[in-house]
């Protein structure tokens, strides 16, 4: 087994705050390593570490045998070796796509700019920036910097590669063409660590899940493993949230445009065709009004949680909405010719529930797909 | 550019033209006019006997009737003949009417006490003497009818066996009591020089405005006052005056009529071309131009050297920087320089100039240093942690990679700076800096008009900061990366 990494007893305090309590991993050359988990529970921290951009308080990294936390470390040439991925791409400003990758070898390892050229040349060919070579990072797409920015860590021809939320940043247009650039290098054995929110990329490019919680790794296995059946309790919250929206209301004056944003990304996230993406926004809109309407009298505090799970099983959407006031089943209600909500919400509802427990309403409706 | 010309032109035009004097040839003509004066003066008590229907016009000195005259604010104004013809001397294109006004005497004042009435029967005895012995009159002619060459004067070897006399005068009236090489000289001068040689006393002279003076020889704190005081019934009252050692005519001053050319093209010609004044304009704009320069230079150079230290982040040394700054940061400029050159260079004898370029090259650099620190905090730290990523050290990050950065958002903020020290450095003049401000002050005081070498300036310093500001709107496009081809981007690559 050739470990490329090995980490022993890492341990983060920022003063009071400890994101991460123990840490222990190993990491073989060639494995591709996707690290999911909330946040604040130290992703980002971990990985900055494995190249000493931030230092542990305690513990111990072995990158290739050598300890890079040791007094004696150059970091610098340890870095070398070790290229990032950021979040926010930081490719340098008022340089091209082309000086922004052949900085670094030409500077550090004295490559003539003539040979770094020409690599970095294949390189761009390869994630498709040929024609981009000589923009500026103002004059590229988000999707595009990163492109760039990998690029330029290929060039220091790094033993390990390290990606902190690489399409976080990204409108959701790009993130898929960032994505197939790290899939294609994630064939050609680099050993990759991929801190990332993109659930269905970790599943599918990962030799190995990390689980991080509670300052630790919670859990890890396969990607079979995590995502389909997780063992310890937080895990499963967390694999199960994925599938999950939620939206609180406290004020009849609440951002609708914002929240029917965010239900626009969460049916993209799964792939939701446009009718019933559109279908489960009216639905969402309907049963908001018709319960602030039914429930509460003018100036009552307001108090209103909303939930949409996808079940991926069924490849269906199911809705649930509680909300304190009085007591009010808008299914039981009369539809007259002119009240369009509740014929939206009779029309659509495969099936629906409503209680009235403890002074809550709850309602919960299957959404019909088209 | 052109619109500003244009806006200077207009003034030069409306004012240049100026206002048409009054045509003076006799006293007659005065009867109305505006005349200036030394507010509540002898002059102006005798003129305004002769011409009660007059307007007077207060003014403390001889400088600014001249100016008022020239600029046709008054049309005349009353002072003692003596004064006039020294003025002449002088070569200030003004003339008198022949007809007096009436005759002002003038002498020395003495303290109301017994040493006061002492010294002022021994000076009643002398002038009698010198009166009777022609020394007067041969004082007279070297002081008050003679031009400056003639009028020598070194102070007497005093024994002082009878005490120090302490004497006071504005030394502001040339050709009685004036300043001339760091030394007060003139008729009053020698004269009572000459009475403490004869007497017995040594003495000192004390500078002080004239109000100054008369309240304290009405106190008694000095022993003499002398300033070509007028003997008026009003300040005998408080104080003694000695017998008349001179009696001036009273003369009404007018605008020259033969020469005096007062078209705009005459003011030019004296403001600018007599005696190669442009000269003086020329080397003005070359020293301020200089000191600009240098400030520039060592300013920026100051600045980068202290923020390169203060980016080390030794915690004692920043807060030293931080304290520094804060502290220059509120001194005005004006106050700086007269520090640096009365206190912190007082001793070590520098040229003024070099004073003036330290001190605007750390008014400079601590603009630069400000601009730096919050420019540097405004560019993401994600550059630098990318740059460390691939192996950079933080420094060799910061020089090639985020330095550049702050240098290009800075640079428009910088330039403000930069034409904000050319403006300041008009200020140099308070220490003794030859520099275009200064060299208008110079012509304005021998031409009595302001206008003409104060639009010439404003033109110069037009100029210079255009300049300026195209030398750096050169230099913005040359750092702007955009602006290069890829040629140039991969020098010696072969695309």
């Amino acid at each position: 087994m050739n470990v490329i990494l090995r980490v022993e007893n890492l341990r983060k305090e920022y003063g009071e705050v400890v994101p991460l309590k123990n840490i222990n991993l190993e990491v073989r050359r060639g494995e591709v390593i996707s690290i999911i988990g909330g946040s604040g529970t130290g992703k980002s921290t971990f990985l900055r570490m494995l190249n000493g951009l931030e230092r542990p308080t305690a513990g111990k990294i072995f990158f290739m045998g050598q300890d890079i936390t040791a007094a004696g470390c150059k970091l610098e040439e340890v870095r070398q070796k070790v290229g990032m991925i950021f979040q926010s791409f930081n490719l340098f400003d008022g340089l091209t796509a082309i000086e922004n990758a052949i900085a670094a070898p030409v500077e550090l390892k004295g490559l003539s700019k003539q040979k770094a050229y020409d690599k970095a040349k294949k390189l761009f060919e390869r994630v498709g920036l040929l024609e981009k070579m000589f923009s500026y990072p103002d004059e590229m797409s988000g999707g595009q910097q990163q492109r760039a920015a990998i690029v330029r860590a290929m060039m220091m021809e790094p033993e390990i590669l390290l990606f902190d939320e690489p399409t976080s940043a990204l409108d959701p247009t790009m993130v898929g063409e960032v994505l197939a650039v790290i899939r294609m290098l994630a064939k050609r054995d680099l050993t990759m660590l991929i801190v990332t929110h993109e659930m269905n990329f970790a599943r599918e490019v990962a030799d190995r899940i990390l689980f991080f919680a509670d300052g630790e790794i919670y859990e890890q296995g396969t990607p079979a493993e995590i995502f389909d059946a997780p063992k310890r309790p937080k895990t499963i919250a967390f694999i199960r949230r994925q599938k999950f929206f939620h939206y609180d209301i406290s004020t009849r004056n609440f951002d609708l445009l914002a929240m029917q944003g965010k239900i626009i990304t969460f049916a993209e996230k799964y792939g939701l065709n446009a009718r019933y993406s559109q279908r489960l926004q009216l639905c969402c809109e309907e049963i908001i009004f018709e319960m602030l309407n039914g429930c509460y009298a003018a100036g009552d505090k307001i108090s209103m949680a909303l939930e949409v799970i996808y079940v991926e099983a069924k490849k269906t959407l199911e809705m649930s909405l509680m909300c304190g006031g009085k007591s009010y089943n808008p299914f039981l209600e009369k539809t007259s010719d002119d009240d369009w909500s509740l014929k939206i919400l009779k029309g659509y509802a495969k099936t629906f529930d409503y209680s009235h427990v403890g002074g809550v309403n709850r309602i919960h409706m299957e959404i019909t797909p088209p | 550019m052109k619109k500003i010309l244009l806006i200077i032109c207009a003034a030069l035009l409306i004012t240049g033209c100026g206002v048409e004097g009054k045509q003076i040839n006799s006293i007659d003509d005065l009867k109305t006019a505006r005349i200036g004066a030394w507010p509540g003066g002898a002059y102006e008590i005798k003129a305004r006997e002769v011409l009660p229907e007059a307007q007077f016009v207060g003014l403390d000195f001889i400088s600014d009737l001249i100016q008022n005259l020239k600029q046709h604010k008054i049309d005349a104004f009353v002072l003692g003949k003596a004064y006039v013809d020294n003025l002449k001397f002088e070569g200030v294109d003004v003339d008198y009417l022949p007809q007096s006004l009436g005759d002002v005497p003038i002498s020395y004042i003495f303290p109301k006490n017994e040493r006061g009435q002492k010294l002022c029967n021994q000076m009643n005895e002398f002038i009698s003497q010198v009166e009777a012995n022609g020394e007067l009159d041969a004082l007279k002619t070297k002081w008050l009818q003679s031009d400056e060459s003639k009028r020598t004067f070194t102070k007497s070897n005093l024994s002082g066996e009878n005490g120090t006399l302490k004497i006071c005068t504005d030394a502001q009236n040339s050709p009685f009591d004036y300043l001339r090489e760091r030394q007060v000289v003139g008729f009053e001068v020698e004269l009572i020089d000459k009475f403490c040689a004869a007497y017995g006393y040594d003495y000192e002279i004390k500078m002080d405005v004239f109000e100054t003076m008369l309240t304290n020889v009405t106190l008694g704190k000095v022993d003499v006052g002398m300033d070509g005081i007028e003997i008026l019934p009003e300040r005998q009252k408080s104080m003694l005056f000695a017998k008349p050692i001179d009696v001036e005519q009273t003369v009404a001053v007018i605008n020259s009529k033969t020469s005096s050319d007062t078209t705009l093209a005459g003011r030019i010609k004296t403001s600018l071309i007599d005696e190669d004044r442009w000269k003086m304009i020329l080397e003005g704009a070359s020293i301020t131009l200089t000191i600009t320069i240098a400030s520039i230079v060592f300013g920026t150079l100051l600045s980068f050297a202290v923020y390169m230290i203060y980016r080390e982040g030794n915690r004692r040394v920043n807060y030293i920087i931080d304290a520094i700054h804060r502290t220059l940061q509120g001194v005005p400029t004006m106050v700086m320089l007269l520090f640096f050159y009365y206190t912190v260079f007082s001793s070590v004898n520098l040229p003024a100039s070099i004073t003036a370029v330290v001190v605007f090259s750390i008014v400079l650099s601590i603009t630069v240093f400000a601009l730096l620190k919050d420019g540097a905090q405004n560019i993401a730290r994600g550059q630098t942690e990318a740059a460390l990523s691939l192996g950079f050290s933080e420094r060799r990050a910061f020089v090639k990679f985020i330095l550049p950065q702050i240098v290009r958002n800075l640079f428009s903020q910088y330039q403000v700076a930069l034409n904000i020290t050319l403006m300041e450095t008009a200020i140099v003049g308070y220490i003794a800096v030859q520099d275009l401000t200064r060299m208008a002050d110079l012509i304005r005081a021998r031409t009595y008009d302001a206008f003409i070498p104060i639009i010439t300036i404003t033109i110069v310093y037009l100029v210079l900061s255009r300049l300026l500001l195209m030398i750096t709107d050169w230099t913005a496009r040359r750092i702007n990366p955009k602006n290069r081809s890829r040629e140039k981007i991969l020098k010696g690559v072969k695309l």
